[in-house]
């Protein structure tokens, strides 16, 4: 087991060196920072970036936003989700809602935020809007996924829903809701700061990235992203150390047989 | 308690019929077998004694406030939990104590924190006995539960389960297509039609109650009789003195 | 005999004539405009056919086309042609077409440094409306608490009829486009005005520059076109009924703010030593406030056109 961990890092590692040696050669080609800066000049304004003062209150504006448009659409999405895949009616009737929020495109929703919500809300709205339907989705179909035997199990047995919902429910729903939380969670990122570009609040990402666009200076650009991509693989890393955990009951299964 | 019956008991599904014109009666406190071949028609009429179906036609008389336990043809046992765990998933704490007492009674002792993936299809059914044979409930229902125990632990394990439920004085309905299971453990028994339509029975196997510790002959002699019977009714099995 | 013989020169001459127009029109300088006044300044090269144009939102279309050769030259406004020289982009400023153009406009009746106090919209960062406000906040030593920025002019004007803005600076033509929406809007300062009191000097606004190459490479034509930029000029101011005509058609100006705007535009054509002057005075005084707005210094003296 642990081997295998091991060569899967080297082997990642070895992707990120490719992806960087691929940009180093991209803006050497180019000549040109404007379209194209260096891996070490990103580098260097990331580091001037971070040192900025200020620095730290966009960055919590922006995760603040994040944490708040998440957190609604994971638990929106988790109970509309769950009601949607036990109550067949139910499922019919939102179904044509959570089509219609998939497909909306970002910029009707800010658009329309912009004009409803100040402009510290908006990224909120946005981001709580595009993920919601996403994990509604995913949970609604891990209810299908429900052993439906263990769900007559619960039934003979006259087991107390709240027994069954801790049971058999959230660990059945397990994979989908790690699924939905990764997504969820990369999706509000994107969106957030996305939005911040939009309706520019006074402190976020979203803001430093288009002052930084406005001013022409690509390679702060690149640095507020490649603090971004930081953001998402730490939040990668540490979903794959809670799923191990949750899915310890599988080990069984590799020696048996 | 009063004895659980099925009358002119019907169900088809997409206007197939499974079964129709079942009486039946399951005596209070003692193994009803039925007994037929293998199909959906068995496993459907326990679905419908323990409330998972309804029928289409005729009567289940279920005393009052009186329920189920199953144990179902599958372990269904929740893989994230260990046994332990099962058991409580289903049960209070006292509940699963008496479980796992079974459960050492079956042969199995000192597996309550094992993960049901680490266990043997035979194995994860004796658990699945265990819990069932441990809820209070008075009805017992028995959905083909030893398919996959080979001869040998029948002839072990069967009589065990018997000696259980007699001390406990349940009411048993167990539906199998194994004479053997039946020679092990009904008091009783009724042999379905192979179309479904109707029973024969009830039948009663001339040897007693107590025990039902049948060495190899005894077993084959039950046997025996059980198969002379049903080709007698014509019941799809052919006379074994017939086959050479 | 001798007929399909004259046939075939006729041809001939009649098809290099097309081609050699074909070639002409193959290599018609591009220019790329952007939409409101900045724009409004070139519209009678949206008639004459010798241009090829281009509308843009922002600076940022203009921008990606001189930066990869796309186009010849772009009408933009002066503190983004010194921030793209400064970053690299081989332009030079070529003309100023229009002075100052900024109004508030507001539902209240409060001075500028009380509403950039309590709520003033700014459409856009590093535009010369936020240029402007932010020097004449900064110089005053004046409170910047009001101050919001919005992502566009467009934008900012629908939030300020809806009533969720109170003021906002705007450039024409949407400040004549705001108050003809709501009567209860109205000019509460005048940007040029204030500017000049301060520093004394009017404030250039737009302006259109060239590539370095087109300069250098099709001296001619770079001429023709600012002698077509000034006649445009002149032309608009004089007849701004028939500049709105085009204005809608080309720059999502309405035509009805567009002829009230004009007046209110200040246009006038500089080039050569005039427009130097002009536009390196202005810097110098953004150097000293907000230098980040043009690109942290001065442009070099290429970067001035003098034919």
């Amino acid at each position: 087991m642990r081997r295998s961990t091991l060569t899967s890092s080297a082997y990642a590692a070895v992707g990120v060196a490719a992806l960087v040696a691929i940009w180093q050669a991209g803006s050497m080609l180019t000549g040109n920072s404007l379209l194209l800066p260096s891996p070490a000049e990103a580098l260097k304004a990331l580091g001037t970036v971070v040192r900025t003062r200020g620095f730290f209150s966009d960055l919590w504006a922006s995760a603040l936003r994040v944490l708040k448009g998440f957190s609604l659409s994971y638990a929106l999405g988790l109970a509309f989700g769950a009601a949607s895949g036990s109550v067949r009616p139910v499922r019919y009737m939102l179904s044509p809602l959570f089509a219609a929020l998939r497909t909306v495109p970002f910029i009707s929703l800010s658009v329309l935020a912009i004009i409803w919500f100040p402009s510290g809300t908006v990224p909120v709205f946005v981001a709580f809007l595009m993920a919601f339907p996403i994990v509604a989705s995913d949970v609604s179909e891990g209810m299908a996924s429900v052993d439906p035997l263990l769900v007559e199990l619960t039934k003979v047995y006259k087991v107390p829903w709240h027994k069954a919902v801790t049971g058999l429910y959230l660990p059945s729903l397990m994979p989908h809701l790690v699924s939905a939380f990764s997504q969820a969670l990369g999706m509000s990122w994107k969106i957030v700061v996305s939005a911040e570009v939009l309706s520019m609040p006074s402190k976020g990402i979203g803001g430093r990235m288009d002052s930084a666009r406005s001013f022409l200076e690509t390679p702060e650009l690149f640095a507020w992203t490649l603090l971004l991509v930081a953001l998402g693989f730490t939040a990668d890393a540490a979903l794959g150390a809670l799923r191990a955990r949750a899915f310890r009951w599988r080990e069984g299964r590799l020696w048996r047989m | 308690m009063e004895d659980v019956t099925v009358r002119n008991l019907g169900k088809s599904f997409d206007g197939k019929p499974v079964f129709s014109n079942l009486d039946m009666t399951f005596v209070n406190g003692e193994v009803t077998a039925v007994l037929g071949p293998s199909g959906r028609g068995k496993t459907t009429l326990i679905r419908v004694l323990c409330g998972l179906e309804r029928q289409d036609v005729g009567d289940v008389a279920m005393p009052e406030g009186i329920g189920c336990s199953v144990v179902f043809q599958e372990p269904r046992l929740l893989p994230w939990l260990t046994v332990e765990g099962n058991l409580r998933y289903c049960m209070d704490g006292e509940g699963a104590g008496r479980a796992l007492e079974i459960l050492s009674g079956l042969g199995l002792d000192g597996f309550k924190d094992r993960y049901p993936t680490s266990l043997s299809g035979g194995e994860q059914q004796r658990v699945n006995l265990a819990r069932a044979l441990a809820s209070p409930e008075r009805v017992l229902l028995m959905d083909e539960p030893f398919n996959s125990i080979g001869l040998g632990m029948k002839a072990e394990l069967l009589p065990l389960l018997r000696e259980r439920i007699a001390s406990e004085r349940k009411t048993v309905v167990l539906v199998t297509h194994s004479p053997v299971d039946v020679a092990l453990m009904a008091d009783r028994f009724y042999l379905m039609n192979d179309d479904g339509k109707g029973a024969d029975g009830p039948f009663t196997l001339e040897i007693g109650k107590a025990g039902r510790k049948l060495d190899d002959d005894e077993l084959g002699q039950q046997v025996h009789k059980l198969m002379k019977l049903m080709a007698s009714l014509g019941k799809g099995a052919r006379d074994p003195d017939e086959l050479k | 005999m001798k007929r399909p013989v004259i046939a075939i020169l006729v041809s001939v001459i009649l098809l290099s004539q097309l081609m050699g127009a074909a070639g002409f029109a193959a290599s018609r300088p591009r220019i790329v405009a952007l939409n409101g006044v900045t724009g409004l300044g070139l519209a009678q090269l949206f008639e004459s056919g010798a241009y090829e144009m281009e509308v843009g939102k922002a600076a940022d279309v203009a921008i990606a086309r001189l930066s990869t050769g796309a186009a010849e030259a772009a009408a933009l406004p002066v503190s983004s042609a010194a921030l793209i020289r400064n970053k690299g982009i081989p332009v030079v400023l070529a003309a100023i077409t229009n002075n100052g153009s900024l109004y508030v406009v507001s539902r209240s009746d409060k001075g500028l440094y009380e509403q950039a106090s309590s709520f003033i919209g700014v459409p856009g960062k590093g535009t010369m409306p936020d240029v402007v406000l932010a020097m004449l906040l900064g110089d005053k030593k004046a409170s910047t608490e009001g101050v919001q920025h919005f992502a566009s002019p467009v934008e900012l004007a629908n939030l300020l009829v809806a009533g969720k803005a109170e003021a906002a600076i705007l450039p024409e033509p949407w400040v004549s486009q705001v108050l003809a929406s709501d009567a209860a809007l109205r000019i509460t300062s005048d940007i040029q005005a204030e500017w000049k009191s301060l520093y004394g000097f009017d404030y250039p606004l737009s302006c259109v520059v060239m590539s370095e190459s087109f300069v250098k490479e099709r001296p001619e034509e770079a001429r023709k076109m600012l002698a077509d930029i000034k006649a445009s000029v002149a032309w608009v101011k004089a007849n701004p009924d028939k500049a709105a005509v085009i204005a809608e058609k080309n720059l999502s100006m309405g035509s009805a703010a567009t002829v009230a705007a004009v007046p209110r535009c200040n246009f006038e054509y500089l080039d050569g030593l005039k427009a130097k002057s002009a536009a390196s005075q202005f810097y110098g005084k953004v150097l000293q406030s907000v230098p980040a707005m043009i690109g942290g210094k001065l442009p070099d003296e290429a970067f001035y056109l003098n034919f």
